[in-house]
């Protein structure tokens, strides 16, 4: 390595320190973890995945297959950062990832020692003796990319919605232009640039634009654009786009830490991201000090590293020329420049630097090849030969060995959502071509590469995109500029080469695809792109092919002897750019991943040592932690306090409908398996909904508040989907009838008031003006008032089998009136309780509202005979609704009063022990009875009576049960109605 | 130049307001018709604001109004709607939380969670889902009104009380 100017557009002068691998290192306000590791002379930054190879860095940018670094120090640790993105800040500490236990010295490097490389589907092929699962935690520990933290302490990252007439994706020489004419048009304008700084090759590109150098230029446009009320952002990378909103993701420092998700819904969009350049594959591509060309150029021009002392260029282009002349003004040895096309093929002005290179002692050799890099942990090296005669072979000292095969236009973008491309014979690659409404791609994406046209094309697209967006159109003069030439490319993918040779020349470099395993895979049988690309890793990773994927299906495609054209690249997927699950995730995180719905007496539950559990998004208390250590036990307590004295639970999580208007009776005729429009005012009714299919939808109890005014309760998990089912017939069927619907779940709290004494307790609360309509309700009968100021109705109804009535209330009286209750000498109970309660009953819990049965298999055959035309209710008569296998709701108790059985346990029938004629649905252990009983679905073959075995092998075993009633506990209902 | 800023001091007040009656009216018919021409706020997202620029009448979705806080003269304004057959109206006094943000980033704390500013792009209220909340969101003098589901309150103000709180590695 040779000294540095270390003067460079990005730097800033201050010195920093960092470590790295252990060591300490200097660097500059403005390096990279890349350049100022280069510019120590440490050309080595990681091993592959696969054959753990030492490996420098390729390139300048995020598609850097082999400098990824494990940022900072365990546990908080960020693995995979791309070293040409890391900025250098002070005290940072980085290492390299894929060895142990060092960068030099990796054992597993050792698996590669006597050339005898795993090839592609070597690990499947050979590790499946005597199992997959015996090999799989070795492999596993040396495959993959660095180490996931155990705790990265990185804050959420905010997602920003946004939206603009035209947004532009990427701040290099078209998308300026593109931003600049969109922007005079009176376009609000927003452009996404993945580095810190605007540019792209305008950072080191000869040439001048409007008679300006090419910075100046861009300094300037960013001026105007800024006084346009453009929106930049820089360091923020394009990186999805779906349904018309694009994600860009802000990521500072290229760490994650500060990270942006913006979510941005433009008008048109302009792709600008430029092209991205490629290598050539030869024997031993892969050794530290090769690199492409522009990132030479990059590091030069930002970071004012000098990348070597004595370079090697291998290219097919005229480009080739133009940086050797830059790498040697800047006082570099340019030793060779090779060139894989016939001397007249070089352009006018390539051909004039080629004469200068030459006078200044570089040997330009014409239809050459570099065969192989020479060297051991780094390049010292190039082996070059024409190609007419690859055995004639010189070798050429060197400590660089720069490669351009070309450019890859990036068309990631543009072929999201619809967008095409072709193959351009000229650059050897596919462009950008058909694109949805409202996105079309410039300059490099449509494979322009001269400067002054790149910026004719952003500025027409930029024009075009502002227009059609509604706004003006720029009348002024587009910026008009000439940098390198045309690169006059002539596709050139691989050096020549042995088999033995072509296991060295790496294709993707991060998955070790090389020539050789193309080859065996076309032998294998695995022909089509997307085959290959699976079988031999080429494309994974976090570079998703954009350096090796065109290179690859060109050299399948010679392989297969057919054109690239026909062969095709693997398909393209988002995101484009590494994104860390945390910024995807953004502020849902933590405490804060689901959202939680909270009832009136969510806080108090949580003060008097209520457990709460979900349900749907709601949180409800599964019991008190007073009553018991667990569930189980609690649950026992308090329904046993139910029965014995009485109880208050929270059911303000009901889901609650009011349905009104003239037509409000017929339209819940329509949805419900029995009529609402036979409820007296003043009345209740327990009822059913059907699906269409008529498998019951769900069940609740529908209140008439008035002769045009209903309120249908659902089931607590069911709220929003009940909600949705009545709105979509009231706007479809029932549109422009007068009916309306509205969800009122959060205006009525509701406190569930059970056992003996709850008609006690309640007068006691209510007080004397609520004492006579109380005692005067009958079952299902409600009466409304006013308590504490607010709306309050009292139902009588009971699901837990005991006298007890449901308080509506307003939220703002729901507390006082809970913990009068409380005062009154009722303690709450939890859902444990509430269940024990329900199936001693025989009421449905939930579980057996599954989808699958239908009314009469959970017994409502009383409703069916009824005979309302409900929705639904047709496809009641199917014939395999009647058959005799149907199963059939129907309680279960063991045998011999001590077994368990839980919900979940299939049962068999002696004579056909392992097919199962139902399972248990329901199951608690009943303090009022002493024993487990149950509710289960039954075929109908199995009547009352019948013994059974529950059997659950992974819990608890088979348990001998007998079918009973599914009211198990006060056949009569005289507790209910006391 | 615009740059981003980052966002552990966003200049933002939330304000929960005391829950008062609240009423809700559904028109049978969309196009709601000749019952709502006069006093009404006739296309969804219109809003009939008070003398004092406070909303009283938010039309949020199609035949759909809120009728937060309603006064004599809006209540009277239902109440011959609902006489002419046009409508229902709805008690849901405790349906809803009403929240006021202002504050010079008000704007781009919505942002996080929608893009308010063409959610609001020619039209005063809509209804929305904002951090995961259902809402109605309106657009006042000093910043914005919003109702939230009451279930949904408490994770909504811890939303905006997160924007507002230092991120631990910034």
């Amino acid at each position: 390595m040779s000294g540095n100017l270390r003067r460079g557009t990005r730097l800033r002068g201050e010195t920093l320190r960092f470590r790295f691998d252990g060591r300490d290192y200097t660097g500059q306000v403005g390096d990279t973890a890349a350049s100022a590791l280069l510019a120590n002379g440490v050309r080595a930054m990681g091993r592959s995945v696969k054959y753990r190879r030492l490996r420098g860095v390729l390139a300048a940018g995020p598609e850097e297959p082999n400098a990824l670094f494990t940022v900072g120090t365990d546990p908080c640790v960020i693995p995979n950062v791309y070293a040409p993105q890391l900025e250098l800040t002070d005290g940072l500490v980085a290492r390299s990832q894929n060895r142990w236990p060092s960068l030099r010295y990796d054992v597993a490097s050792l698996l590669q020692a006597g050339g005898g490389f795993f090839g592609a589907g070597f690990y499947y092929k050979t590790f499946i003796w005597p199992s997959w699962h015996a090999w799989e935690a070795p492999i596993r520990a040396l495959a993959g990319l660095g180490t996931a933290p155990r705790d990265a302490n990185l804050a959420p990252v905010p997602h920003e919605h946004s939206s603009c007439d035209v947004l532009v994706a990427g701040g290099g020489a078209a998308g300026l232009a593109a931003a600049l004419a969109a922007a005079r048009g009176g376009a609000r304008v927003v452009l996404v640039e993945r580095e810190p700084v605007c540019g792209g090759e305008l950072e080191f590109e000869s040439g001048a634009i409007d008679g300006q150098a090419p910075l100046e230029w861009v300094r300037a446009t960013l001026a105007e654009l800024d006084r346009l009320g453009a929106r930049i952002l820089t360091a923020t990378t394009l990186v999805a786009g779906n349904g018309g909103e694009y994600v860009a993701h802000f990521e500072p420092g290229g760490l994650p830490g500060c990270s942006t998700m913006y979510k941005i819904r433009p008008k048109q969009i302009v792709l600008a991201l430029g092209a991205v350049e490629r290598p050539i594959a030869f024997v031993n591509n892969d050794l530290p000090g090769v690199m492409l060309i522009g990132a030479a150029e990059r590091f030069l021009a930002r970071y004012g590293v000098r990348i070597g002392k004595t370079l090697v260029l291998f290219a097919n282009h005229d480009r080739a020329y133009a940086a050797a002349t830059r790498l040697v003004a800047a006082g570099m040895r340019v030793r060779a420049v090779v060139d894989t096309r016939p001397a007249d093929a070089v352009g006018a002005a390539a051909a004039s630097r080629r004469a200068a290179l030459v006078a200044g002692g570089t040997e330009c050799l014409a239809e050459h090849a570099v065969l192989a890099a020479r060297g051991g942990r780094e390049v010292r090296g190039a082996t070059i030969a024409p190609l007419a005669t690859p055995s004639a072979t010189r070798n050429f000292g060197c400590d660089a060995l720069l490669v351009s095969g070309g450019w890859g236009p990036s068309v990631h973008a543009g072929t999201q959502e619809g967008g095409t491309k072709r193959y351009d014979a000229s650059l050897g690659a596919f462009v950008a071509t058909e694109q949805p409404a409202g996105r079309a791609n410039a300059g490099g994406a449509n494979g322009i590469l001269e400067l002054g046209a790149v910026l004719a094309d952003g500025t027409a697209a930029g024009r075009n995109a502002a227009r059609v967006a509604g706004r003006g159109s720029d009348a002024s003069a587009a910026p008009t500029g000439a940098g390198d030439p045309a690169p006059r490319l002539v596709p050139f993918w691989r050096s020549p080469a042995d088999r033995a040779g072509e296991k060295r020349q790496f294709i993707d470099y991060q998955n070790d695809t090389t020539v050789a395993d193309l080859r065996a895979t076309l032998e294998e049988g695995f022909i089509d792109v997307e085959h290959v690309k699976r079988y031999t890793a080429l494309g994974f990773g976090t570079d998703q092919g954009r350096i090796g994927g065109l290179l690859g299906a060109a050299i399948l495609a010679e392989l297969r002897g057919e054109p690239l054209a026909e062969v095709g690249t693997s398909r393209l997927r988002p995101p484009y750019h590494s994104v860390a699950m945390r910024s995807i995730a953004g502020l849902r995180v933590d405490e804060n991943l689901r959202i939680t719905r909270r009832t009136p007496l969510y806080d108090w539950h949580l003060a008097h040592g209520g457990v709460l559990e979900p349900m749907d998004l709601w949180m409800r208390p599964r019991y008190y932690t007073q009553n018991g250590p667990a569930a189980y036990e609690a649950g026992i307590v308090e329904a046993r306090r139910v029965r014995e004295v009485g109880g208050i639970v929270d059911g303000s999580t009901l889901g609650k409908i009011e349905v009104a208007g003239p037509d409000a009776a017929a339209f819940l005729d329509t949805l419900y398996l029995t009529k609402a429009s036979t409820i007296k005012v003043g009345r209740s009714k327990y009822m059913v909904n059907l699906r269409e299919d008529g498998m019951v939808l769900d069940d609740g109890i529908v209140l008439r508040l008035a002769e045009d005014r209903f309120l249908a309760t659902t089931s607590s998990g069911h709220g929003a989907h009940m909600l949705s089912h009545f709105e979509h017939y009231r706007d479809t069927e029932w549109s422009g009838r007068g009916v309306t619907v509205t969800d009122v779940t959060e205006a009525w709290a509701v406190i569930v008031v059970a056992g003996p004494t709850s008609r006690t307790a309640l007068n006691a609360v209510l007080g004397a003006s609520w004492a006579e309509s109380i005692d005067a309700l009958t079952h299902m009968a409600f009466a409304r008032g006013l308590h504490g100021g607010q709306d309050l109705a009292v139902l009588r109804a009971s699901f837990s089998g005991e006298l007890a009535f449901e308080l509506h209330c307003r939220p703002a009286i729901a507390v006082g009136l809970w913990e009068s209750l409380v005062a009154a000498g009722l303690q709450p109970y939890g859902l444990e309780a509430l269940d024990i309660l329900r199936v001693e009953k025989g009421y449905l819990v939930s579980s057996e509202l599954n989808g699958q049965t239908t009314p009469a298999d959970l017994g409502m055959d009383v409703m069916i005979k009824l005979g309302n035309p409900c929705i639904g209710r047709d496809l009641l008569d199917r014939p395999a609704f009647r058959e005799a296998t149907r199963p059939r709701l129907i309680g279960v108790r063991a045998v011999d009063g001590r077994g368990r059985f839980y919900g979940g346990a299939q049962l068999t029938a002696a004579d056909a022990p392992n097919r199962p004629c139902g399972y248990v649905t329901s199951s608690v252990y009943s303090p009022a009875l002493g024993e487990w009983v149950g509710l289960a679905l039954v075929s109908r073959l199995h009547a009352e009576g019948a013994v059974l075995t529950a059997r659950d092998p992974l819990r608890i075993g088979d348990c001998a049960v007998r079918l009973t009633s599914i009211v198990h506990y006060d056949a009569s209902g005289g507790r209910m109605k006391s | 130049m615009t740059t981003q800023t980052a966002l552990k001091s966003l200049r933002i007040e939330l304000v929960a307001h005391s829950p008062g009656r609240v009423l809700e009216f559904v028109a049978f018919l969309y196009p709601a018709g000749g019952a709502f021409v006069v006093g009404w706020p006739s296309a969804p997202g219109e809003v009939r604001n008070d003398a004092e620029g406070r909303p009283v009448l938010l039309h949020v979705a199609p035949a759909r109004w809120l009728v937060p806080a309603p006064c004599d003269e809006i209540t009277a304004l239902v109440d011959a709607a609902v006489a002419a057959s046009a409508g229902m109206s709805i008690d849901a006094t405790g349906k809803w939380c009403e929240f006021h943000l202002s504050g010079p980033d008000a704007g781009r704390a919505l942002g996080l969670s929608i893009d308010s500013e063409s959610v609001l792009d020619g039209r005063e209220c809509a209804s929305v889902v904002l951090f995961d909340c259902p809402c109605v969101l309106a657009r006042v003098s000093s910043g914005y009104a919003i109702w939230v589901r009451a279930s949904f309150a408490v994770d909504f103000e811890a939303a905006f009380g997160r924007l507002r709180a230092p991120a631990r590695d910034r």
